[in-house]
């Protein structure tokens, strides 16, 4: 994982919960805490911060990580304004994300890991996702959906069939707008 | 310092941190596409050099095997000649001989010399050595005259051309070697006309047709199809080989270079059918679409008028 996602959730922790709070996470699984954005990280530890937050916050690590995915939209919003600028409405912003976004990722972070999203459209207002990740992080997906609607100011419904965890070999994330 | 100070000084580094990374991006992402602009131009001049030896090869031998040419020309000539006017005067020797034997008034004391078992045999195998020996002049002559095409002594004027008339003249010269060994499927759309010598793209496309023919299976498929692409005019020959091995691929094109048995290939087909579409017509000819059991395609492309 790289870095600047364990800088956002350090951001995160540190808005909700205080600077304290997130020294005695770190401590807790002995991390320097030291995250440089381009540099490639563990996967393991950005699950093991994942692990201490929700058992120290009482959160379901599934809820915390969809909350980690809606506090990562604004804070890429932030860091990559013309990126997401680029499309004016929530649903053709999340099918560029194979094709755009992640090529972006790519050139800035060379060696990053980036999960696919397939597209594949079912109307004007309909749009499914495949989602594919040997990180099985599809709520995390699903928190970035929610923040992106937040931003576009939009409503939606989303319907997630099937599931990397209930055995299938990807997530179908299928987002309506109301 | 209070807390209030060190959390001002926090995200004062912090926001020093953001901005240092926004520069690093910029740097990075300059980066990434310098990088691809020199690994394009790279890959350019990588073809240009390859190009470049490849007309050098071509060029170098062209003046050696036109000079060969040119040397073995006369001597074979006259051995040629000679050996055909040389069969005549056995033919009319044995003949001789054979009338004196056959003639009862001469005495057998004086047929015995010409009856022995040395002259015998002379007589019954100077026919057939002379034979061979003419083969074999014929075979060197064929080989010069492939040395003279590839040397291009002899250019002729371009005319307007239609590439269909030319391969269905080329088809129908080896209709009898294609019936026997290969399926022929062609489908010549073409309907643009080139400025070209339709001698020497016959030479190419048969040169091409028999190469197809050899490497294919016995009763395999031989494709023969011409298109029109913008305002070129293109020709693919194909068949379902084995395919070019990768590591003759650099060599197809190299004037002697054959895979086939000694006596049975000059390697100069494809370095002529190369110069004739290169050099003569400004056209291109490339192996492509080829793996290991998919066969070989050989296209080639003419500019049309």
């Amino acid at each position: 994982m790289k870095g600047i996602v364990m800088n956002i959730l350090a951001d995160m922790v540190e808005q909700q919960f205080g600077m304290s709070e997130w020294n005695e996470i770190l401590s807790e699984i002995d991390a320097a805490g030291a995250y440089t954005a381009a540099v490639l990280y563990e996967d393991q530890e950005l699950l093991d911060l994942v692990g201490v937050i929700s058992r120290r916050q009482s959160i379901p690590v599934e809820d915390l990580i969809f909350a980690f995915g809606e506090f990562m939209f604004p804070a890429f919003y932030e860091r990559y304004p013309e990126l997401i600028d680029a499309e004016a409405h929530l649903l053709p912003l999340l099918a560029s994300i194979d094709s755009v976004i992640h090529v972006e990722v790519n050139k800035l972070y060379p060696g990053a890991v980036t999960p696919v999203f397939e597209e594949e459209w079912r109307s004007d207002s309909a749009l499914l996702l495949k989602y594919r990740s040997k990180r099985n992080l599809c709520r995390l997906a699903e928190g970035l959906i929610s923040g992106a609607a937040k931003h576009f100011d939009t409503t939606y419904e989303l319907e997630h069939e099937p599931c990397l965890h209930r055995g299938a070999d990807h997530c179908g994330l299928l987002v309506t707008l109301r | 310092m209070t807390d209030s100070d060190y959390l001002i000084a926090y995200k004062r580094e912090k926001a020093a941190r953001l901005t240092s990374e926004k520069l690093l991006e910029a740097v990075t992402r300059e980066v990434y596409f310098k990088n691809a602009e020199l690994e394009r131009v790279n890959q350019e001049l990588r073809e240009q050099q390859q190009a470049l030896i490849q007309q050098e090869k071509m060029a170098s031998v062209g003046s050696l095997a036109s000079g060969i040419a040119h040397e073995i020309n006369n001597p074979l000539g006259y051995s040629l000649s000679n050996l055909s006017v040389l069969s005549e005067y056995i033919h009319e020797l044995v003949t001789a001989i054979q009338t004196v034997r056959d003639d009862s008034s001469v005495t057998d004391a004086a047929k015995a010399p010409l009856n022995s078992d040395a002259v015998i045999e002379v007589l019954e195998d100077m026919p057939d050595l002379v034979v061979e020996s003419l083969d074999g002049l014929q075979a060197v002559k064929q080989i010069v005259t492939d040395l003279r095409g590839f040397a291009r002594t002899n250019t002729a004027e371009l005319t307007d051309t239609n590439v269909n008339d030319c391969l269905t003249t080329t088809m129908n010269v080896l209709a009898s070697e294609l019936k026997r060994k290969v399926v022929l499927h062609d489908d010549l759309q073409s309907t643009l006309i080139i400025e070209a010598n339709s001698g020497k793209l016959n030479q190419v496309f048969a040169n091409l047709i028999l190469n197809a023919v050899h490497i294919s299976p016995s009763q395999g498929n031989l494709y023969i199809t011409t298109r029109d692409d913008s305002n070129q005019v293109v020709i693919d020959i194909s068949d379902d080989g084995a395919g070019v091995p990768e590591e003759i691929k650099a060599e197809i094109f190299t004037p002697f270079f054959t895979t086939k048995p000694v006596g049975e290939g000059t390697g100069l087909g494809l370095s002529i059918a190369y110069a004739i579409i290169v050099d003569d017509h400004q056209g291109a000819l490339e192996l492509v679409d080829d793996g290991p059991g998919s066969g070989a395609t050989f296209r080639i492309r003419l500019n049309a008028i």
